[in-house]
């Protein structure tokens, strides 16, 4: 500890210090101060500096024209030890001498002489100046032996008992952390040192589940990359009432997401069309995320690591759709020894098998086959699907990956799903026999080769083949309908990130698709159904009929390029798309029997400029913008020169969304969001009594979908979880510009969500409830009679001006899990609608019309299931 | 307990309308019939009407008759245009029956010879024909309160055809005729049915009635024959059908059919009603009076 001086220098007067001025005098002028130049410091009187004791003395001191100290007074005493040494100190300094008038002169100035203890910093050697410790994430337990590595530095430290972890003279600024351990979800994060702090933190992990059950997190109203996301554990997902134990199923559940018609499973986000959000696995497009009736999803669960839902606003990487992304990302297979499970519950029965062999090559099989209608035909002595028809599916998957070196990944996907409807009503009246029969399938193959460069950059290209078949047969009486297409996808996916600098991260890549599509259709042109059609359930469809059998080829390359901008609290997600689709067609007009048909070739494109803002104010509060705009190509379908029209172009859509979410606690938090979409140049019906020739549909179409949502969640916290999600929107289309606007078909105003479940000593149980409003329907308002067919046809009110009645259930969960010493065994029952509650799904009309019901939703229905893992 | 719940589960999703079709509670038209059955534009047909009530057949004399003008939209499913139920219909007299000239343009309005093109105008959709090849005259009825369209098959081109099978099929197509129905028989005396009892009625047609006709097959780009279904409407004034309709498919070669009424169980007059209609819009009916003791 060393003594130090802090002087003031107060000059208090430019006169003389010997004499009284003469009145003359008066008129002198100081020209300049005099200057300290030599210091000499006071004693500390030891007592007090070993009391711990600072002080000041105010002195005043005389200084001769040659800079010398003569008489020195106390002016303000600090104690007779202090002022002592003040004085005995201060009669050494030296000046260099006042001027007066340019000339050198006495002066007297005042000056305090402050005493203060200085903390004397001494080299050591080397220091800890970054610590911590990792506990886990809801039971806050020490985690030992997590390895906790500094990235770009290489150096790593092990936790300890206590969870504790340190690292000794780590150098100043940005470093890249990362948290990895067989049991733990490996998690990295970026830490700032700064001078002369040390660096403490605390970092919560998650606990992978046992066995090959990794961690599957679902992603609701991601709207940028550091938005706070809901994230829920495959522990939560498999224990939500009605999803079977299917963690995908849980995306029916989370905000933004409106509920889908019984039976259908159709995912419509913000008020899009199901049709128009786009499922990605691994980058790779896929038709459907669920299965026929969505009763299951089209990928094994335990194959996901994560799946996104992005109701809009989404980044550069993604296009070709104007409603929601769905993101799922395939998990890696376990590193070592073999893992699986066999699962069966009323619907359908699944395994799963992954094996490590050697330390660098790891498999992994899956498989899933139904058998409700097999089993509903055994326990029913009437054919079931004369009244409900039941799917049928199946699906499969199979994984490899080969680990090349460090950071050097290259895997292999194979997707297969298979879905099939059966449907017969016989009747006495040949009118009225119908029969149904859908069969739709995909396959997929992509390779998937990712590296993480020297320096920190990464690659990921993923090239991928499809095939996707479609075939619906429908008959109704004499009327029958055709409708299957075949279509080779093929895709390439490339991207590069990089971080030049500590503030910003550059990604840019290439999104390649193509499809060659080979269609068949005939019968009836109302079926299928397009969004806005007029309808009535159950009603024979038209009986215009025509055919047409074409092929199509549609390709985009869109490069993409979008930067991570981190401004302290702000961030900025700048990107742009460019799509360049070129759309060929081997018919521009209807078939004529004996002509050679002509093709068509026509280049669309879209430039898609996208930008998301996050600013986080305050630790637990963030605030993030989003806009973009985003093209959808028409598909094959709709190219048809008898059911479409095939010089129909891109589609657009702008998507707008604000979102704020605050962290209430470590594990309850809450978000806002709000939201716009505009939907532009929509195809639709051609609405001319005799319209052109191939142009069947028109691309009049407009819409619009606004509206907020709100999520209340709490995480899995000593046993608990649960969330309360509302949305209120409103979805509209005009499908001409000479039209009125009207409901959207799937519009819903509210949608309320409960979700609860609480997990105690192996037991669980879980409760959901559900409100939604109804969706729309056109009401009829009189009928007139066909008297060629015995019919009564609708005469129909305003567009879409009614609504089915609100939908409300409430369904439960019981569940048992038993440990065995490597197995487990998961028994539970999902029981939907516990209150018998008669929920309308459609509405009905007697012959004439005249009376109008409700076709009602399941009553009370358990599904019994059971899983054993190992 | 499963078992229960899966039935309850299907006996609770759809509802059940009281009254049935085939149960005749207050004035309904039935049928329209046109004769002849096809008819090429430009020449005359009769339509006449069927209109039943509690009372017995209405001859309907104030019926008023009117043909469609205005083709169906694509954006609209049902069988005629919206517009045809108001200003898009042009008057073609009043009456129990009426006989009219089918406009000269309905191949062009609803068949397949679309109207020309304008000059730097891209050519118009042809119609699409029903499923048995044809196009139709919709022809508009009001009376009592309701309405009601009779669908006249015209005799056009084929569409999207070259012209060997356009001659080939001139050659073999015949206009559709009316189908005729055959007197009804029971299994009890019509005039002395037992109250609450059940009857099985056989409605027989004849054998000519099931004509066969050639259908441009617009997938294939064909011709290809097929043969006229049948189906019989049943109406009563009283009493309980099994089915409200029944019929012989494409297929079946049989030339009647049958059907199950159960009898009121009070005594009385019932009025019933058979319409027999092919599946080219031929149409044929009766009306007997039933006693139930």
């Amino acid at each position: 500890m060393r003594l130090f001086a802090f002087a003031l220098v107060m000059l208090v007067g430019a006169r003389a210090f010997a004499q009284e001025p003469p009145e003359e005098e008066a008129e002198h002028k100081l020209t300049k101060p005099p200057k300290l130049v030599t210091f000499v410091e006071a004693e500390y009187p030891p007592e007090r500096k070993a009391a711990g004791v600072e002080a000041a003395v105010l002195l005043s001191i005389e200084i001769g024209d040659d800079g010398r100290v003569g008489n020195v007074t106390v002016v303000q005493s600090a104690g007779a030890d202090f002022d002592a040494a003040a004085v005995a100190a201060t009669k050494k300094f030296v000046f260099e001498p006042a001027e007066i008038d340019g000339k050198p002169a006495p002066v007297k100035i005042t000056y305090k002489y402050a005493f203060a203890i200085k903390t004397q910093i001494v080299k050591l050697g080397p220091q800890v100046n970054f610590e911590g410790v990792v506990l886990e994430r809801f039971t806050k337990k020490p985690f030992a032996g997590v390895v906790v590595l500094i990235k770009d530095l290489g150096v790593q430290a092990l936790t300890d008992e206590r969870g504790h972890f340190q690292f000794i003279d780590v150098p100043l600024g940005s470093h890249r952390v990362q948290l990895s351990h067989d049991k733990i979800i490996t998690v990295a994060t970026d830490e700032e040192l700064a001078k002369d702090k040390k660096k403490t933190v605390k970092y919560f992990v998650y606990e992978k589940q046992e066995g090959i059950d990794e961690e599957t997190v679902v992603r609701a109203t991601r709207i940028k990359k550091e938005t706070v996301q809901t994230v829920i554990r495959t522990e939560e997902a498999r224990r939500v009432p009605g999803t079977q134990g299917d963690t995908l199923k849980v995306v029916q559940n989370l905000p933004g997401v409106a509920r889908s018609a019984f039976g259908s499973g159709a995912i419509i986000v913000w008020g899009s069309a199901p049709r128009d959000t786009r499922v990605n696995i691994d980058g790779v497009e896929v038709p459907a995320l669920y299965h026929v009736g969505g009763l299951r999803s089209t990928i094994n669960s335990d194959l996901v690591k994560s799946i996104d839902l992005v109701p809009g606003g989404y980044g550069a990487e993604y296009g070709r759709g104007l409603g929601g992304l769905v993101r799922v990302e395939t998990r890696p297979l376990p590193q070592s020894g073999v893992h699986g499970y066999v699962a069966a519950d009323v619907l359908d029965a699944s395994a799963m098998l992954t094996a490590a062999i050697g330390k660098r090559f790891r498999i992994g099989l899956a498989g899933r086959y139904s058998y409700l209608d097999k089993l509903l035909g055994a326990v029913t002595s009437q054919d079931i699907g004369d009244f409900f028809p039941i799917p049928r599916y199946d699906d499969y998957q199979a994984m490899a990956t080969l680990s090349l070196g460090k950071d050097e990944e290259l895997s292999a996907v194979f997707l297969a799903s298979d879905d099939h409807l059966r449907r017969s009503i016989a009747s006495a009246d040949p009118a009225a026999v119908r029969t149904e029969n859908t069969d739709t399938s995909f396959y997929r193959l992509f390779v998937r080769y990712s590296r993480i460069l020297p320096d920190g950059a990464s690659v990921v290209i993923t090239p991928s083949l499809g095939y996707d078949t479609t075939k619906s047969t429908t008959k109704f009486g004499a009327v029958p309908t055709l409708a299957e297409s075949e279509a080779l996808r093929y895709g390439l996916r490339a991207s590069y990130r990089r971080r030049p600098a500590r503030w910003l991260t550059l990604s840019l890549g290439l999104d390649l698709a193509g499809q060659l599509a080979q269609s068949h259709r005939s019968g009836s042109l109302e079926i299928p159904p397009r969004e806005g059609d007029l309808f009535v359930f159950g009603r024979p469809p038209g009986d215009d009929v025509n055919a047409d059998r074409w092929t199509t080829h549609i390709a985009d390359a869109a490069p993409y390029v979008f930067f991570e901008i981190a401004l302290g609290k702000l961030t900025l997600v700048p990107g742009l798309r460019f799509d360049a689709f070129v759309l060929e067609g081997s018919q521009s007009t209807p078939p004529v029997q004996g002509t050679t048909p002509i093709g068509f070739s026509h280049f669309e494109y879209g430039i898609d400029p996208r930008l998301q803002v996050n600013y986080r104010p305050h630790k637990r509060v963030s605030i993030s913008a989003a806009v973009g705009l985003y093209h959808q190509a028409p598909d094959s379908d709709e190219l048809s020169a008898v059911f479409g029209n095939p010089s129909l172009g891109l589609s657009r859509a702008l998507h707008v969304s604000l979102a704020t979410s605050v962290k209430i606690t470590g594990t309850l938090s809450c978000e806002v969001v709000g939201f716009y979409k505009q939907l532009e140049d929509l195809a639709s019906r051609n609405e001319l009594p005799t319209p052109p020739l191939a142009q069947a549909l028109t691309q009049d179409g407009f819409g619009r979908s606004y509206g907020g949502q709100i999520l209340l969640r709490q995480e899995l916290w000593k046993g608990f979880f649960g969330w309360i999600t509302y949305s209120i929107s409103r979805s509209e289309r005009r499908d001409h510009a000479d039209r009125d606007f009207r409901l959207f078909d799937f519009d819903q105003t509210h949608v309320l969500g409960v979700v609860a479940s609480y997990e105690y000593k192996g037991w669980a149980a879980g409760v959901r409830f559900r409100y939604t409003s109804g969706v729309p329907r056109t009401p009829v308002t009189g009928a007139f009679y066909d008297a060629r067919d015995d019919q009564y046809q609708p005469i129909f009110g305003a567009h879409n001006s009614i609504r089915i009645p609100d939908f409300v259930q409430l369904d439960v969960r019981l569940e048992k899990t038993f440990a065995f010493r490597r197995l487990s065994l998961n028994v539970f029952v999902d029981v939907q609608n516990v209150t018998n509650r008669a929920n309308p799904e459609e509405i009905v009309y007697n012959f004439d019309f005249t009376k109008r019901a409700y076709i009602t939703g399941l009553p009370t229905l358990a599904v019994l299931g059971l899983r054993l893992q190992f | 307990l499963r078992r229960a719940i899966f039935i309850g589960a299907l006996a609770a999703c759809n509802p059940q309308f009281a009254q049935p079709p085939s149960l005749v509670t207050e004035p309904r038209i039935l049928a329209v019939r046109g004769e002849p059955a096809e008819v090429r534009p430009g020449t005359s047909a009769r339509y006449r009407l069927l209109v039943a009530t509690p009372d017995g057949t209405d001859p309907a004399y104030a019926a008023q008759w009117a043909y469609c003008n205005t083709p169906k939209p694509l954006d609209e499913n049902n069988i005629v245009a919206g517009a045809c139920l108001g200003s898009g219909a042009q008057s073609i007299g009043d009456g129990a029956t009426i006989e009219a000239d089918v406009p000269l343009k309905a191949c062009q309005a609803f068949g397949p010879d679309p109207p020309q093109q304008m000059p730097g105008q891209p050519p118009l959709r042809p119609r699409d024909p029903d499923v048995s090849g044809g196009y139709y005259q919709p022809v508009r009825v009001t009376y009592g309160g309701e309405t009601a369209f009779g669908l006249e098959r015209i005799t056009c081109n084929l569409a999207a055809a070259g012209a060997e099978i356009a001659i080939d099929f001139a050659k073999r197509y015949l206009p559709n005729q009316n189908p005729t129905l055959l007197p009804l028989t029971a299994t009890q005396p019509l005039d002395g049915i037992p109250a609450g009892t059940q009857v099985t009625f056989t409605a027989a047609w004849t054998p000519e009635s099931a004509e066969s006709y050639p259908v441009y097959d617009l997938t294939a780009l064909s011709l290809v024959d097929h043969r006229e279904s049948l189906r019989v409407s049943w109406f009563a004034t009283g009493g309980a059908f099994l089915h409200d309709r029944t019929g012989r498919g494409e297929n079946e070669p049989d030339s009647s059919t049958d059907n199950v009424w159960t009898a009121p169980k009070t005594p009385g007059p019932v009025h019933l009603w058979l319409v027999l209609r092919d599946s080219r819009g031929g149409v044929d009916f009766a009306g007997y009076d039933l006693v139930v003791k």
